[in-house]
């Protein structure tokens, strides 16, 4: 009984230990570069990553039932290809639309297959990141889509009040929705039921497959967003934008202390998780590391983390 | 003294489970070329037992003799190398493999380097033929029906040399004439010397097949007689004890006169339920009586749509109702406690109050959100009501004893007040005390209207509180008990079940 206290407390704790390693990271950082020390650079950073704790927040929703999406940034790249000539031609709200419109649709269909079809998510998701990603071919051939108004770089690249960077902005905000969302909504308690045990949720009543197709969809959603605010931010859509960003999302969750099989964690602590990764990318350049080097952390991250995770966990 | 018959004696086995014994000083002899029946009631101690000498279970006290020497089994395979074999009653085959596979696995003959399959696939039907088994060496297990497949263990068993065979409830899956064909079988098994471990809990099937019965009670040894010596009222007796309850019999006042829910022609799609059909009383408590395995569980999960059925109508208040999936069900107000309360009852890894409240967060909404004031006053009660020993909402659930963790799923139910409450072994694993509390929250529930359909192995409890009782054997009801008195003897009981 203590013993399980004890996981508890330091599942809990681990958000916090987060902080203090961002924290200790960020003091490191200063400490090294110089360049490192002004306050722009740190809103740089947030900016810099906003776009991965965006499809971190779906990740980690999706992550919360006990799955993953492969296909996260594959459907990114093709909002962002499908919206491009529609910022250009329609304007800024009709591009967003049918963005996140197409990242609902395909995380849809991601999770009807998973439940009703009962094919396992990582076929389906790892399906659909082929499939997503071979359209952005065949409608591109490999040719950036441009021709985006310059104005609306202001999404991607904008500061509010001369500062704070717009897409951070909408990150955080978006974190904290996500957060009430899933403390104040059925949806949101059941979406921790099913990954705290999916077959003792389903038999108390929680339609199982509902909650799950609504997670891939959000997620979808919030895939979708992140691919928009990163072709706003560079004015085009490439074919291989947002290639293994889904890794990048994973393990901003996973370092936040969000449970790889689901049902424990804290939406907001994938924010800390996703500045930790973004942080430890910015020291490598710093320290002039080549960036092919960067994939080699990511991956050995996440294994790390999750090493972490479970090795505490069964003490 | 030493009985040169004896193959293999197991002597004082004791094993417990966090600290209570489910067997306790148990002694039991084998000899060579017999067929020894080991029958008692559900929970008696049986497989536990089995599972001892089998090396599943480490970690027991007492010595278990095989040809004089003084063994120890640390893993099934410690076991089978000792020449004890056992069927188990899942029919541990590779499907997809042919049945030389199966029969040669992990002892695959090799000639250069290379498995032989030649020689596994004859010296296999070299074995089956000799045997007498019907089976081709070389199909596929897939393609087998479960009789063969159960031909196939039993080669296995013998190209093992295994002189111990443990077959347990090897028939459940069987027809009549496949049951009759694998007596035969066992009987010629023990002309050839092999001593076969039978457990049943058919009687006249013991009675079929076997020299010599030894009856286990409560973990304990009650007897060990030969065949001959018993009759059916002789055996249920020794199974159930002459002590009859002394315990609380919970009577109520509730009048029968309205029917509450009705299910009609439940059958499986791939099981053993068979057409089921019964009513059940506003205020009830129905008990479904019957051994382990004969599809009590199977029967309450299709009637909340957590199980495949071919058949089966719900009419709830004379309404017909669809039931595809449990959440249906609840809406319905009919809800399940599961038997396991680890894979199927508890959301682990949360807390007290996601438990209670998991079926419940519509209640207690505000403009569609929860809330959490509402919520959390409503999960305090219950956990004060059923006196749920925590530190308070905000415990991790499975911190709790097995009692406390069943109390917090009764809770879940208890929030809600179904129509009907499907109760699967709602006092497994849990305390004494725990316990009569539960009886106390069942008794009530049941005051109070709710019709509660009761399935549980302790003949006890269920005498205690259940109004009526239907038996159910091999899938079907073959029977029914009024019990408005609580007045019926667990012999009683327990002949209808096994007799």
């Amino acid at each position: 009984m203590q013993k399980l206290q004890f996981i508890k407390i330091s599942k809990k704790n681990r958000a916090w230990t987060m902080v203090l390693v961002l924290i200790g990271m960020i003091v490191l950082s200063a400490i090294i570069s110089p360049n490192f020390r002004t306050p722009r650079n740190l809103l740089n950073i947030l900016n810099q990553n906003s776009i991965y704790g965006i499809m971190a927040l779906g990740m980690g929703c999706i992550m919360l039932t006990g799955s993953i999406d492969l296909s996260a940034g594959s459907i990114a790249c093709l909002a962002g290809v499908l919206a491009a000539p529609i910022f250009g031609k329609y304007g800024m709200a009709a591009g967003f639309a049918v963005g996140i419109l197409l990242g609902f649709v395909l995380g849809l269909i991601n999770g009807l297959l998973i439940t009703k079809g009962r094919i396992a998510y990582f076929v389906v998701t790892l399906g659909m990141m082929q499939v997503a990603r071979g359209i952005v071919y065949v409608i591109t051939n490999g040719v950036p889509v441009q021709g985006i108004p310059t104005e609306f770089k202001i999404v991607g690249m904008g500061k509010i009040a001369g500062f704070f960077p717009v897409s951070a902005l909408i990150w955080l905000v978006l974190a904290v929705v996500m957060a009430l969302l899933l403390k104040y909504t059925r949806f949101g308690q059941y979406v921790y039921a099913l990954g705290g045990n999916e077959r003792a949720a389903w038999l108390s009543g929680v339609d199982k497959d509902l909650i799950k197709i609504m997670v891939y969809a959000i997620g979808g959603a919030f895939f979708a967003l992140g691919g928009l605010v990163l072709t706003l931010r560079v004015l085009m859509a490439t074919a291989d934008a947002c290639q293994s960003y889904e890794m990048t999302a994973i393990a901003s969750c996973v370092i936040g202390g969000i449970a790889m099989d689901g049902g424990q964690g804290n939406i907001l602590s994938s924010i800390i998780g996703a500045l930790i990764m973004g942080l430890v990318m910015n020291m490598l350049q710093l320290m002039g590391i080549s960036s092919y080097w960067q994939q080699i952390f990511t991956g050995a991250i996440i294994i790390a983390a999750v090493a972490v995770d479970s090795i505490s966990s069964k003490k | 003294m030493v009985n040169e018959k004896i193959v293999l004696s197991m002597d004082n086995i004791t094993k417990t489970f966090g600290g209570v014994p489910a067997i306790e000083n148990v002694c039991f002899q084998l000899e060579k070329g017999e067929v020894h029946a080991l029958i008692g009631a559900n929970g008696a101690g049986k497989s536990t037992l089995m599972k001892v000498m089998n090396g599943i279970y480490t970690g027991y006290t007492g010595e278990i003799i095989l040809d004089g020497k003084k063994v120890e089994f640390h893993n099934p395979i410690d076991a089978q190398n000792a020449g004890i074999a056992m069927i188990h009653q899942e029919l541990d085959l590779v499907p997809p493999m042919t049945v030389y596979s199966n029969i040669y696995l992990g002892r695959e003959p090799v000639k250069n380097c290379r498995v032989d399959f030649k020689k596994m696939e004859k010296d296999a039907q070299k074995l089956l033929d000799e045997l007498g088994f019907k089976v081709s060496s070389s199909a596929i297990v897939a393609d087998l029906s479960p009789a063969q497949q159960q031909l196939v263990l039993i080669a296995r068993c013998v190209a093992l040399d295994a002189r111990v065979i443990v077959m347990d409830e090897p028939t459940s899956s069987l027809s009549f004439n496949e049951t009759e064909e694998l007596f035969k079988i066992i009987k010629d098994l023990a002309n050839k010397e092999k001593s076969i471990i039978y457990i049943s809990h058919y009687l006249e099937e013991v009675f079929r097949v076997s020299d010599r019965i030894t009856v286990l009670r409560n973990g304990k040894n009650v007897v060990t007689e030969l065949t001959e010596n018993c009759t059916v009222e002789k055996l249920v007796k020794w199974m159930v004890g002459d002590i009859e309850s002394f315990n609380k019999k919970y009577i109520r006042e509730n009048k029968f006169d309205e029917i509450c829910i009705e299910a009609k022609n439940f059958t499986q799609l791939h099981g053993c339920v068979e057409d089921v059909s019964f009513a059940l009383h506003k205020g009830e408590v129905l008990g479904i009586a019957g051994v382990v395995g004969t599809g009590r569980t199977e029967l309450a999960k299709m009637i909340i749509g957590a199980e495949k059925k071919k058949s089966g109508t719900i009419y709830l208040n004379g309404k017909k109702l669809k039931l595809p999936n449990p959440a249906v069900a609840v809406k319905n107000s009919i809800a399940m406690v599961p038997e396991d309360r680890k894979l199927e009852g508890l959301i682990t890894k949360r807390t007290i109050a996601d438990n209670i409240s998991v079926s419940s967060f519509g209640r207690h909404l505000k403009a569609g959100f929860i809330d959490y004031k509402l919520s959390n006053e409503s999960v305090d009660k219950m956990i004060n009501y059923m006196h749920v020993l925590c530190t308070g909402r905000d415990h991790i659930v499975t911190a709790l004893s097995g009692g406390n963790q069943q109390k917090v799923i009764m809770g879940r139910w208890l929030n809600v007040k179904p129509k009907v409450l499907i109760l699967d072994q709602p006092t497994r694993g849990v305390d004494v005390g725990a316990k009569a509390e539960i009886y106390e929250l069942i008794n009530q529930m049941a005051e109070e209207g709710t019709s509660i359909l009761l399935i549980t192995d302790e003949m006890e409890e269920m005498i205690n509180l259940c109004d009526r009782l239907l038996i159910m054997r091999r899938g079907k009801i073959i029977d029914e008990f009024d019990n408005s008195g609580r007045v019926l003897t667990k012999a009683k009981l327990l002949e209808a079940m096994v007799g």
